[in-house]
């Protein structure tokens, strides 16, 4: 599901989050600063996105804990794609030592549940800048 | 007179007293008597008569009777008065014959004769010969009388002394033969023999010993022992008391001491002869028994007194009997082997080995005991205790209970820890769970309240709040059922669940919920085919059927892969069916059991998300309806769940009936 934001210059950013209330909320939010979002439930559909669209989505917002392919599997399969080994990848997480984890797998950051806007804001801008290509 | 009589006493002169004032009479008497087998005593007077016979005895007197100061009568009279003299007899000589026959009546005692004067040598001969002859006969009895008298002594002196050396030989043989401690004391109570035994068992010698044997008895027994032993001596009565002796090496064992004394004839105490038994062993059996006869035989444990030497069997109680099935007597001429069921005598041997060879007080055996036919065999501890040399006492106990007990604790524990771990787990997970549209509401209220960074003064529609209070209300819903599943497990397990039983269809309930469901399905790209056309129609809790329909197509769309759901609701006679397919992961055949049960998913990972609740709940409702649910699964190709519910007694008209289940 790929949402349309400003024009086409705007950032696409990649929910991969297996609670679908979550992460239309988080696709919201993102939007409403001027960011494009695409979501996928789980790390197999975040593959699946990332190989059938040319938009190469400039951060992936990673759950780490979801069915039939969780974080851990999707960033290692990821990473083994030279064309998408580099998208930056913010960890979502509930779960303590959420920047241990976040480090382990090399993400560029990590936000932690619960959520609040402004975290998840000022993570996103710090990785990937502003909502628009200037 | 036999001349052989005469011959006979040649040797031995009879002595002759003669008695008269005149020398010439005198005289003439000693030359009418003169032979060998006389020998005169001549006397002047009465008076030197009378000293004569206190200086020795005689065969005869013959007494003038006409003298001097003292008349023949007079000496005679005083001669009848002496007992020693009196039948000494007495011829006398004298010139009238009446006087004779008057001093006769006065003379009855004793030989009295008289010869008329003048004396006629003949006469004289004759008579003396006669008294002489009385005297060496009585001489000669006396004698004979003296020499068999001394012959007997002599030879019942030799006898007894014999007899006497044989039995002390005997006695001292059978002394050191036997295992006892044998002394013997003189009637003070000295003593003046110890057996071998004594030595060997106290090391103590004679000259250490002194004469008693107290010095070697248990402090607590001496002061005891003492007064009975001079009780016994003091009474001449024998002497019995149990005490310990000291042995050679310190130690102490108990004695049974007894004492009897050996009485002369007359019954005066000669000696005393002392025995020590060693009752140590019957001391240890009678304190064990006393110990364990009150406990023991009321318990049902099993005592059982053994010689390992020849297995004999010499004690058991009646829990034995009870526990073994046989009889005391038929124990009693049993073999240990005979019902240990996993010892022969060889076996058993080797398990008794640090026991006879005392490295082991005790030995604690887990073993199995063969009992009368058809009796099984009963697991039992056994304690084994020696005591003494050839003595082993089994305390046995059947342990089937405890091993029972012992089981259903660990199972119990091992359900304890499977259900905190299980416990731990759903805290775990219903945390995140109840964390995710906690989360979510939070997040939207925040952008509620909160315009974009972006575009500070924007403004939401009312279509932009009322959508995000839809998804804020959603989230409420979220929790709403997350905590009602958590009650229904708390209600389930307090046993409170209650059905309101009403008439439903079946179809219509799959039907209503899978069209809740739609937005899941779209979501999950899951086709969903249903067939549930045809009523059907039972006594069931509309509420609790709804919540295990929409249970099963949770599961189903999570765990479905995002392929196709084939929904199935039929009618077999007076059973109503659901079944629900989907073509997912699966679940592998050992975690099919597990799946129902509290707090459990297949998948151990967290990453399906939901309590684990979900199928647990379903069985037991569907349970409480008297129904079943079951599933097939093959791990990768997905899950057939299928759900039996009687229809019941369709009580049309009359309203809601309730059940109450577990």
């Amino acid at each position: 599901m790929v949402a349309s934001g400003e024009g086409p210059m705007a950032k696409l950013i990649l929910i991969v989050e297996d609670d679908l209330d979550v992460a239309r909320l988080l696709g919201e939010v993102l939007e409403a600063e001027g960011y494009d979002t695409a979501i996928a439930a789980n790390g197999r559909e975040a593959l699946d996105h990332l190989q059938k669209n040319n938009h190469r989505p400039d951060l992936i917002l990673l759950d780490m804990m979801m069915p039939v392919m969780d974080g851990w599997k999707f960033r290692e399969e990821q990473r083994k794609l030279p064309a998408l080994a580099s998208i930056p990848v913010v960890t979502v997480t509930a779960d303590g030592d959420a920047r241990g984890k976040a480090a382990s797998i090399q993400a560029a950051g990590y936000i932690l549940k619960p959520l609040s806007i402004d975290t998840l804001l000022d993570e996103v801008e710090r990785v990937c800048g502003v909502p628009t290509v200037s | 007179m036999s001349p052989s009589l005469e011959t006979a006493t040649t040797a031995v002169p009879a002595p002759i007293l003669v008695v008269d004032d005149h020398p010439e009479n005198r005289t003439a008497l000693r030359a009418i008597l003169s032979s060998p087998n006389y020998r005169i005593v001549e006397a002047g007077s009465g008076a030197e008569a009378l000293l004569r016979l206190l200086e020795q005895e005689f065969a005869v007197l013959l007494i003038d009777v006409v003298m001097p100061d003292m008349s023949g009568f007079d000496l005679a009279a005083a001669i009848k008065e002496r007992e020693r003299t009196a039948v000494i007899p007495i011829v006398f000589l004298t010139a009238q014959a009446t006087d004779v026959d008057l001093v006769f009546k006065g003379y009855q005692a004793g030989a009295v004769d008289y010869l008329m004067k003048p004396l006629m040598p003949e006469m004289i001969r004759a008579k003396v010969a006669v008294f002489t002859q009385l005297f060496r006969e009585k001489k000669r009895n006396e004698q004979q009388a003296a020499r068999l008298l001394d012959v007997e002594r002599n030879e019942n002196e030799f006898r007894l002394m014999e007899l006497r050396l044989a039995s002390e030989r005997r006695y001292r043989t059978l002394a050191q033969a036997v295992p006892h401690i044998v002394w013997t004391a003189r009637p003070d109570g000295a003593v003046d023999y110890f057996n071998q035994r004594w030595f060997e068992y106290t090391g103590v010698s004679v000259a250490q010993a002194a004469g008693s044997w107290l010095g070697i008895l248990h402090a607590d027994d001496l002061a005891r022992c003492r007064t009975d032993w001079e009780n016994a001596m003091r009474w001449g009565e024998m002497f019995q008391a149990e005490c310990r002796l000291r042995a050679s090496d310190g130690a102490f064992r108990w004695y049974l001491c007894r004492a009897v004394p050996e009485r002369s004839a007359t019954g005066q105490i000669l000696s005393w002869v002392g025995t020590f038994t060693d009752i140590e062993d019957q001391k240890r059996v009678q304190a064990i028994r006393a110990e364990f006869k009150d406990t023991l035989d009321a318990e049902p444990d099993a005592v059982i007194i053994f010689a390992p030497r020849n297995w004999r069997i010499v004690y058991v109680n009646q829990g034995a009997s009870a526990l073994l099935g046989y009889s005391k007597d038929e124990l009693l001429r049993m073999a240990p082997a005979d019902f240990m069921a996993e010892h022969d005598d060889s076996g058993f041997q080797k398990v008794l080995a640090p026991l006879v060879e005392g490295t082991e007080p005790h030995i604690l055996l887990e073993t199995q005991f063969r009992r009368r036919h058809p009796l099984a065999p009963v697991d039992v501890s056994v304690l084994l205790i020696r005591i003494g040399a050839d003595r082993i006492v089994s305390i046995a106990r059947d342990i089937t209970e405890r091993k029972r007990t012992q089981l259903e604790r660990e199972l119990l524990y091992r359900e304890a820890v499977d259900a905190i771990r299980a416990r731990d787990e759903f805290l775990s997970v219903a945390s995140h769970e109840l964390r995710t549209p906690l989360s979510a509401l939070q997040l939207q209220i925040q952008a509620l309240l909160q315009p974009p960074r972006r575009s500070p003064q924007a403004v939401l529609s009312p279509e932009q709040i009322k959508a995000k209070l839809e998804m804020a209300y959603r989230q409420t819903e979220r929790l709403t059922r997350l905590v009602g599943e958590l009650m229904d497990v708390s209600r389930i397990t307090a046993g409170r669940l209650r059905l309101e039983l009403e008439e439903i269809d079946l179809s219509a309930v799959v039907r209503d919920v899978v069209g809740r469901f739609g937005e899941e399905a779209s979501r999950t790209h899951s086709n969903v085919e249903i067939s549930a056309v045809t009523p059907v129609v039972g006594m069931w809790d509309r509420i609790r059927v709804e919540q295990v329909v929409a249970n099963l197509f949770t599961n189903a769309f999570k765990f479905g892969g995002g392929r196709p759901i084939d929904i199935r609701v039929e009618e077999r006679g007076p059973i109503g069916r659901l079944v629900v397919v989907d073509h997912g992961i699966g679940i592998a055949s050992q975690d099919v059991e597990r799946i129902f049960h509290r707090y459990e998913q297949a998948i151990s990972s967290r990453a399906f998300g939901g309590l684990g609740l979900g199928l647990y709940i379903a069985r037991q409702i569907i349970e409480a309806h008297g129904g079943t649910i079951r599933v097939e699964s093959q791990l990768g190709a997905g899950s057939t769940f299928t759900i039996d519910l009687p229809k019941g007694a369709i009580t049309s008209g009359e309203g809601a009936a309730s059940t109450e289940a577990a």
